[in-house]
Order: C-alpha cells, then structure tokens, then sequence
C-alpha cells in the first residue's frame, strides 16, 4: 500500500514537471523524424516505412528526463527530507516506475495520434495488432530500457554529466558497427530487417521481443545495482555499496536479472551458434557421394507449429550401403535429432556441435552395409535459426501466416549418400495456408478436420525443396507468347489488379523478346512468377521461375513513376534473367577465378540498363546505372587487397572468403557490364549489339550449353584486351 | 521514546573532527534545546540521531536498541527539519505535503490537513510552492515535520525566517508538542531555548559543555554577570565578554560576563544568553 502510495505522488509530481512535458511533447513528434531521418526497415514496404518508423528518438528524450529527475532530488536538496523518513533507493524505485508509467502512457498516446495518419497512408493493407505491436514490442520497451539504463548511470555516478557522457557511449555502441551488425547489440534501435505488408511479420516481432527481454533484464539488473550506489550516510561510492548490501534482495535481483540477460542472450535461437565462416566454395565442393550408401527413395513429414515457430520432421531415406564408411546428414543448427533408427532400431550418432559451415551443422553415423534395401528414419524438431555469418537473413520462418522452409530449414539432407532423384513430401498446415513447393502452387489437399490440411507433393530433382506456405492468390495471363502464373499474397490483390501488374510484367516480357528473342521454355511450360515476403528482399530468379520480394509490388512503388523506376531494376532484373540465366543463355563457367566476373549477371544487368534507357531516357540510365557502375569499379581498382593480393593471402580465410565474395559482386554486377557496354560500342552500337544477342540467343537458350566469355568475345568478334577496362580486375 | 548516544566521535573524510566522544541520554517527554556557535556539531549531532550519518566510534541506541538496524522504525517515528532544505517548486503547498505524507507512509487526508492548520497554511494550501516567501517555505518545511504527529521531532533551526508573531506561535506549539514526545530544537535564538526548553544542551568545537536544565545553567553564571557604564573609547575590561552596550544619557551602559567581574561592576542577574556565552567562554577545558 505504501509502495502504490510512492508511486502515485511520485507519478503526480513527475506529470507536475515541465521537464515531463517537454520529453513527452518532443517524443510524440519522434515518429516525423522517423519518416525521413533514420530508416530501420531495410526494406520500403508500408508497414515498414510507417510502422516501423523509429519512435525511438523518444528513447533518448526519456533517458534525459530520467537523469534529471533522477539528479533533481539533489539540485532541490529535498533530499535532504526525503531520506530523513524513507530509505532514497526505495524512493528512487519509485520514481523510476512512476517515468515509466508516464512513458507508457505518452507511447500510447503517439500511437493514438499517427494512427489516423498511419491508416491513411498503409491503406488497406493497415493492420492493427501489427501497429499495436509495433509500440508494445518496439516502442515501450526501447523506452523502458533507456529511462533505466540512464538511471542507473546517473546512480552510480551521482554526476549528470558523467552519466550523461556514459548514457552517450551506450548508444553509440548501440548504433556502431563495432560489435557487428547483431540483432543483440543493437539495444535502443533494435533491427527490423523489414516488416512485410501481405506475409507475416511474425520474425521480426518475435527477434525484437526476444532482444527488448535481454535488454530490459540487462538494464534492470543494471538499475538493481545502481540502487547498491545509492549514496548514503554521506559516503562515498564505495562505503554506499559496502551498507547498501546489506539489504540482500537487491543484488540478489541485479545479479537474477543480469544472469537472466546474458541466458536470454547466449541462449537466443535466432542465430545459430556456430562459428562465424563463410565458405563461398562450400556447397560446391561437399563431399557428394562419398560415402558407399545409395539412397533409393526419400519421403518426408513436416508438421510445422506455427504458434511456436518451430517445426517437427521426419524423414525416411531408403538405402543400400555397399562397404564400410561413415555417414552425415547436415540441417540446420537450430533443430536436434530426437530420434534416428534403422529399420526401426536405434542407431548411435554423434551432432557436431561448434563444427557449423554456412549455417549447418552435421550429424554422423555409421549404416550398416546392406545390400538389401533398409530404411533409415530421422525424427527431428526445433526453431530453424539463420547462419551466424548472415545473421540479418530471415530466410526460415514458421508463423500462423507465413511459412518458409528453405535449404538446410527444410530438414536434414546429405551429399555424402549417393542421392535419389526424387522425393516425396507430406506437410500438415494450418487451414489458412497454400503452400509452394519449389514454386509450384500445390492443390487438392486433404483436410484433417482439426484445422489443419494435409498436402502432398513429389519433386524430381535432388536435393531439398524450397517450401514457401501463405494465404497464396494466382492470376495466369500471356506475356510474349508465354504462359505467366503469378503467385501472390492474397492481401496484394487488389494492387496487383489496380495497377496492372500483369501489364508491367507483359512490358518487360515484350521488351527481351523484340530486343533478345523469344523465351526457349519447353512447349506448355509455365513461367511462374512468385512473390515472396519482404524480409526476402530484392529477387531471384532461375528455371521457368521467378521471384520478388513484395516491396516492389506496394502502392507507393507501383503509383510513383519515379520510384516505380528504380523498383523497376529489381522487377525488371529477375524476369530478364529467364534470357540469361534460367532457361535461357547459362553463362558459365562461374567458379571460373579469372573469369569471375562472367555470369548471368553481367548480361542480365547491361539488358536491363537497356530496357530503363528506353523507357526512361538516356539521362537516368547514365545516372543509375554506367555511373553506379563506374564508381563500384573504380572504388574496387582504389582497395589496397584488389591492388596487392599478395597480401590478401596472408589474411585469415574468413575475411579472404569475404573480400572475395565482394569482389566477385563488384566484378559480376559492374565490372562486367561495363565491359559489355565497351563491346556493344566496339562492334557498332546498340542495333548491332541486340542483333548479336539474338543470335546467341538463339544459339544457346535452352541447349543446356554453356555459353562462356570466350564466346561472347568470338560473337563479338573481339579479343579480350579490346573490352578489359584499364585495370586488369582479377583477384 | 529513548534515545542514547555512547561516546560519539564524528570525523569527516575532509578529517574534520564535528564531534568529539560525546555521551548523552535523550527521553520523552523533553524539550531539549540545542545550543553551539556555528561550526559546534550541532547539525552533525542531529544527522547522527536521524541515522544520516554513521559515527566514526561510539554508539547510538533507540529504546536501548542499536539504531541503524531499527533505522525503518525510527524513520517512521520521526519528524525532521533540516536547516537547509529544498521543496519541489511545482508543487502546491497541499500537493507537497500529500507527497511527503506518502513518503512517510500515512493514509488519509487528516495527517496533512492538521499540518496544515498547525502550520497556518491552510489558506496557502493551494499555492504553488515556487510563489511562497522565505517564511511560507520554512513553515511548510515545519508542518511536514510535523506530519503524522510524529513522537520524535529533530528542529534545525526551524524559527529562521519567521515574523515574531510566528516565532512566538510556534514556540508554544513546539512546547505543547513535547508534552508527550521527544523534541529537539537547535538554534542560535537563545531566547527560544529560554522560553520553552526544559533541558539544554551547549555544544561547541565538538564537545557538550552543558547538559542540564536551563535555570541550572542560569544558576551556574550567578555573580559572573554585571553592568557599568563606559565612556566612547573606553576599553573593555580584560577578561569581560560584552554582551550588550546600550546608549543612555550617563554613558554606554555595557552588560558584560567574565569569570571574574571588575570591581566597578555591578553584579546583575544572569539571563540564559548570559550563562550559555559564559559557558563558551569557558571552553572545554572547563569540563
């Protein structure tokens, strides 16, 4: 009763002070800097450019008001009576619950205010848990998190300034690179990768809750032990903590609550815990089909649960073995082996743990060798997390809305079994979700009765699928002579009828035809064209597919010309890789070192450059595009490792895999296409160029042969120092 | 209510010493006045009975307990007036009082209401605190001492400011207050301690010259105080300590204590002024 008696003349008094006022006016105006000044949401779908637009330049403002009144006690000297009749750490308890009620309340009362606004601008896609959401899980929090760090530095400092020179450090840490770019490290501007407008934004919702419970347990374990250095009986730091342990609850709940902090951190499921590497080379150079085992079929059960996000597996290899050897199966680090049997006898096995590559971590054992066809069955379940060294990729998601299972997220798979050349595949959803099965619309599902359907497909092809499951919508309509199913969020429907989506596709279709020639698909093959949900981000593409993340399907990009255009590349870029790359003209050979920077991409990006110019003028291709170009290669030419890799060898591998991996993207999507650019200037100009192109087209889509640079010179009738800019770009 | 201190010492960090192994035996009901030149350690000797300071040596006892594992009950029990203090300007005068009857754990709109009338403040009970005047101040920061009529009250200083119709209201209220409660009042208006305290206590460069009554003290500077009348420019008589000059038509009246009076001074009878500058005078060597 005394405790709530504190609280409410505390929570008076602060509503009293002008300072309150002031922090509470400038917070709700946080969110008009957020639209424009600092961007958290990488990608520019609605929600995320209104929703999680950072209201957190509020997180700042609190933190000063909480110092002050932290510090105000003492400017007053009522200290001086208030410790006379109550102990000054439970008063300063209560002043800190009293700002964070305060807080609250001004967090709601901005949600309330840009909530009209909000609405009018996201549209029909405005969703209100997701804008609630976004205040109570990113918003308050953060606040929170502020209002009791600042105060416990002003605590154990007794010095505004300090604390305030302290409280400035931790922000600084919060947004430097210095700790890398960690979903943990980032305590007052926590990471939405993106927010997605037609999928789910379970991921990045559950990431920020998951961070603002480390950071709100750090930070109140912080403030508990600032409490220790409350001074009193006018001693000093040291003489205050040495009497205020003996109140033995308090550093009992610092050290509850910072233990709990670092538990939550070391423990997160999100990234895995492997080693940080990136191998480049390491899927291409997996030991397939080393081991003597030959797997005949393989059928798997995925059930995922979509409340909790994690997903239970089982798989079925049937196998022969002929000799001895060791087997692996690798998955991702996220999920446990709960079971492994043969013929239904359990067989030892071994995870190892720490060992991860790219994100996966292997399990071996030994099959018995039988000629004899045996079964072997692994049952698996766990949260799928993302590779440690692409920590900010939501590539696997299970949620009530949206599920994408990709690669090592499916479930286990092995290159070291001679592999089959199909497999089955049973998946068990929620009612509301249609799943793609590498990017199939899947039909006809049975339906369980419990709110759950039962979906089977089979897929011809090794390895895993990639299983994407939503409220999924599909239009079909003709572009250039070929057949277009586009896959969509059902909540994109009314976008992609208003604006003509299907046009804009049929305009880029059109475009490669006249220019390149027609698509070489095998009679009655479709195109599919999926979208997928923003935290995918920017587009892939590749036989008779491809997919978009759904930013570039929003209101705002499909109804601005302007930025309709620059959305346009990605757009643009994917379809036109059906030319090169895909089912076109595969131009190899990638693991080529000096040829690096011959790909798809190369012509993929110079024919898009094409297709801007024509439809935006000269001026906007040379500005986009040659001079993007030019500056990523002359920023290249300048890097100290580009001009002396004699001393790149001598790094660490990682960061030779990295430089490398940059390289290599600077040289496939710049280098390269100035250097076709140099070519279509040598051999004629832009008529004579696309006519050269359509002869290659027709020489090679769809032939499975590999067009390599050496080609594309003899086409041009060019020799390789004709084209090479003036610096050789090998690394 | 019992309070003792056990040969206090007090040494600052700064080295200062404020007190110097003092002993002394508090008991309600009292009225005990505290008196000391600035710089005695009356102050320090205050922040050590509120547990505000922790003492070098020596020991504090609550009803024969050690205070500061009963440093809660003692707070709940106890009225404080600093003497310096700050108040939260916004506030109005009731809101102030409402927050410091929180801090102390009462309920209820009564405790602060008779606070208020107690104080005279019922009038300005609206009124933000950052508009009142000096004395305005020092009286709130009285009624919230007084707050929950509290069976411990610790004064410092608490009449600095106040008009004479004011220093003398409260006076008798600090005299009725200690009826049944424990009341300490530290101040340099001697005439305060004179007209109210049962029991004085003078401090001066750490020691406690004087533990007694007042007409104890009084009777004490018997024969040490007399009058004479001196011309301008005549010097004051070694060993004599001035304690008024008053212009008359024969002179300078000059009312003087000394250990020893001059011979052409006429005795006079002590005032409690009297006796506490005699005390001091005396130093602690005396004791």
């Amino acid at each position: 009763m005394k405790a709530f008696a504190l609280y409410r003349v505390e929570l008076r008094r602060l509503a009293l002070s002008k300072f309150t006022w002031i922090a509470a006016g400038l917070s709700v105006c946080g969110p008009l800097f957020g639209y424009d000044m600092y961007v958290p949401s990488s990608t520019w779908v609605m929600t995320g450019k209104y929703i999680a637009n950072p209201v957190l330049a509020g997180a700042v403002l609190w933190a000063v008001l909480s110092m002050l009144e932290s510090d105000r006690i003492y400017r007053a000297k009522t200290d001086v009576l208030t410790d006379a009749v109550l102990s000054p750490d439970t008063l300063a308890a209560s002043r800190m619950f009293a700002v964070m009620t305060l807080c609250a309340a001004v967090s709601l009362l901005t949600a309330l205010v840009y909530l009209p606004y909000t609405m009018n601008k996201v549209g029909y896609l405005f969703e209100l848990g997701l804008y609630a959401y976004s205040f109570l899980i990113v918003l308050l929090p953060t606040w929170w998190i502020s209002i009791l760090l600042a105060a416990a530095l002003y605590q154990i400092t007794r010095r505004i300034e300090l604390a305030g020179l302290l409280y400035a450090v931790c922000v600084y840490f919060s947004f430097s690179q210095f700790f890398g770019n960690h979903y943990f490290t980032h305590w007052i501007n926590p990471i939405i990768l993106s927010y997605s407008d037609g999928f789910s934004n379970a991921s990045p919702l559950r990431i920020t809750l998951y961070t603002r419970f480390i950071w709100l347990a750090i930070a109140g374990g912080a403030f508990a032990l600032s409490l220790l250095c409350m001074r009193r009986y006018q001693k000093n730091l040291l003489g205050s903590i040495a009497r205020g342990v003996r109140k033995i609850y308090i550093p009992i709940t610092a050290a509850a609550l910072v233990s709990a902090g670092v538990f939550l951190w070391t423990g997160q499921p999100f990234v895995d815990h492997g080693p940080i590497e990136y191998d480049y080379e390491y899927r291409y150079r997996r030991d397939v089909g080393s081991s003597n085992t030959r797997v005949s079929s393989a059928s798997y059960r995925l059930e995922p649960n979509v409340m909790a996000g994690r997903l239970k597996g089982r798989v079925t290899f049937d196998f022969t073995k002929y000799g001895e050897g060791e087997d692996w199966i690798a998955m991702n680090p996220g999920y446990t082996i709960a079971k492994m049997t043969v013929d239904g006898d359990d067989i030892p096995y071994k995870t190892l743990i720490g060992s991860e590559v790219n994100g996966e971590r292997k399990t071996v054992f030994t099959l018995p060798p039988v000629s004899a066809r045996r079964n072997l069955v692994v049952e698996y379940e766990g949260f799928p997390s993302s590779a440690k060294c692409f920590p900010l990729s939501v590539t696997t998601e299970i949620s009530l809305e949206y599920i994408s299972l990709i690669n090592d997220g499916v479930g286990p798979f092995s290159t070291s079994f001679v592999p089959c050349a199909s497999s089955t595949w049973e998946l068990i959803l929620p009612s509301g979700l249609t799943p793609v099965v590498d990017h199939v619309l899947l039909e006809n599902p049975e339906d369980n009765h419990n709110g759950t359907k039962t979906w089977r497909t089979t897929i011809y092809r090794y390895g895993l699928p990639w299983i994407l499951a939503a409220d999924f919508d599909a239009i079909t309509f003709e572009a250039a002579g070929t057949a277009v199913e586009l896959i969509y969020a059902h909540k994109y429907d009314r976008n992609m009828r208003e604006y003509g989506v299907s046009k804009a596709i049929a305009d880029v279709m059109n475009y490669c035809t006249e220019h390149q020639g027609k698509l070489g698909f095998a009679k009655g093959k479709r195109l599919v064209m999926l979208q997928r949900s923003a935290m995918f981000g920017g587009g892939n593409a590749g036989d008779g597919w491809v997919e978009w993340s759904e930013d570039i399907f929003t209101q705002s990009n499909l109804s601005d010309p302007l930025k309709g255009a620059s959305a346009m590349e990605v757009f643009a870029h994917e379809i036109i890789h059906e030319w090169w790359g895909g089912l076109g003209v595969v131009c190899g050979e990638y693991d080529d070192p000096f040829y690096a920077a011959w790909s798809d991409e190369g012509l993929t990006v110079y024919t898009t450059y094409r297709l801007m110019k024509e439809k935006y003028g000269e001026l906007y291709a040379a500005q986009n595009y040659i001079d993007v170009w030019q500056a990523a290669v002359d920023k290249q030419n300048r890097g100290f490792y580009y001009r002396h890799p004699e001393y790149l060898a001598k790094l660490p591998e990682q960061y030779q895999a990295q430089l490398n991996s940059e390289a290599r993207e600077t040289n496939q999507y710049c280098r390269m296409p100035l250097m076709i650019l140099k070519a279509e200037r040598l051999v004629g100009g832009e008529a004579k160029f696309d006519e050269i192109l359509q002869a290659i087209h027709r020489q090679y889509a769809s032939t499975g042969q590999m067009f390599t640079y050496q080609d594309f010179l003899d086409a041009c009738d060019l020799r390789e120092e004709d084209v090479i800019l003036e610096q050789d770009f090998q690394i | 209510m019992k309070i003792e201190a056990n040969q206090l010492t007090m040494i600052y960090p700064s080295g200062k010493k404020a007190l110097q192994n003092i002993s002394v035996r508090m008991e309600s009901p009292n009225l005990i006045g505290i008196l000391g030149p600035n710089g005695a350690g009356k102050t320090t000797l205050m922040k050590l009975l509120i547990a505000g300071l922790i003492p070098t040596k020596g020991d504090i006892l609550l009803d024969g307990k050690a205070l500061l594992p009963q440093e809660n009950r003692l707070k709940s029990q106890l009225g404080y007036l600093p003497q310096s203090f700050g108040l939260y300007d916004e506030l109005s005068v009731w809101q102030f009082l409402d927050y410091m009857a929180a801090l102390k754990g009462l309920k209820g709109k009564k405790a602060i209401d008779d606070a208020l009338a107690v104080a005279n403040l019922a009038e300005h009970r609206k009124v933000r605190i950052g508009a009142l005047s000096g004395g305005l101040r020092q009286r709130v920061g009285i009624a919230q001492a007084l707050l929950g009529n509290p069976q411990l009250l610790i004064l410092d200083e608490p009449t600095v400011g106040l008009d004479p119709e004011e220093r003398v209201k409260f006076r008798n209220i600090f005299s009725e207050m200690a009826r049944d409660k424990l009341l300490l009042l530290s101040t340099h208006i001697v005439e305060d301690v004179q007209s109210i305290c049962n029991r004085v206590l003078i401090v001066h460069d750490g020691h406690i010259l004087f533990d007694g009554e007042p007409a104890e003290l009084i009777a004490r500077t018997e024969g040490h105080v007399g009058v004479y009348v001196s011309q301008i420019g005549d010097p004051t008589p070694e060993g004599c300590q001035v304690v008024s000059k008053v212009n008359t038509a024969r002179g300078i009246q000059c009312r003087v204590v000394a250990e020893c009076l001059p011979g052409f001074a006429k005795a006079a009878e002590p005032t409690l002024e009297d006796a506490y500058l005699h005390r001091i005078g005396k130093g602690a060597d005396a004791l």
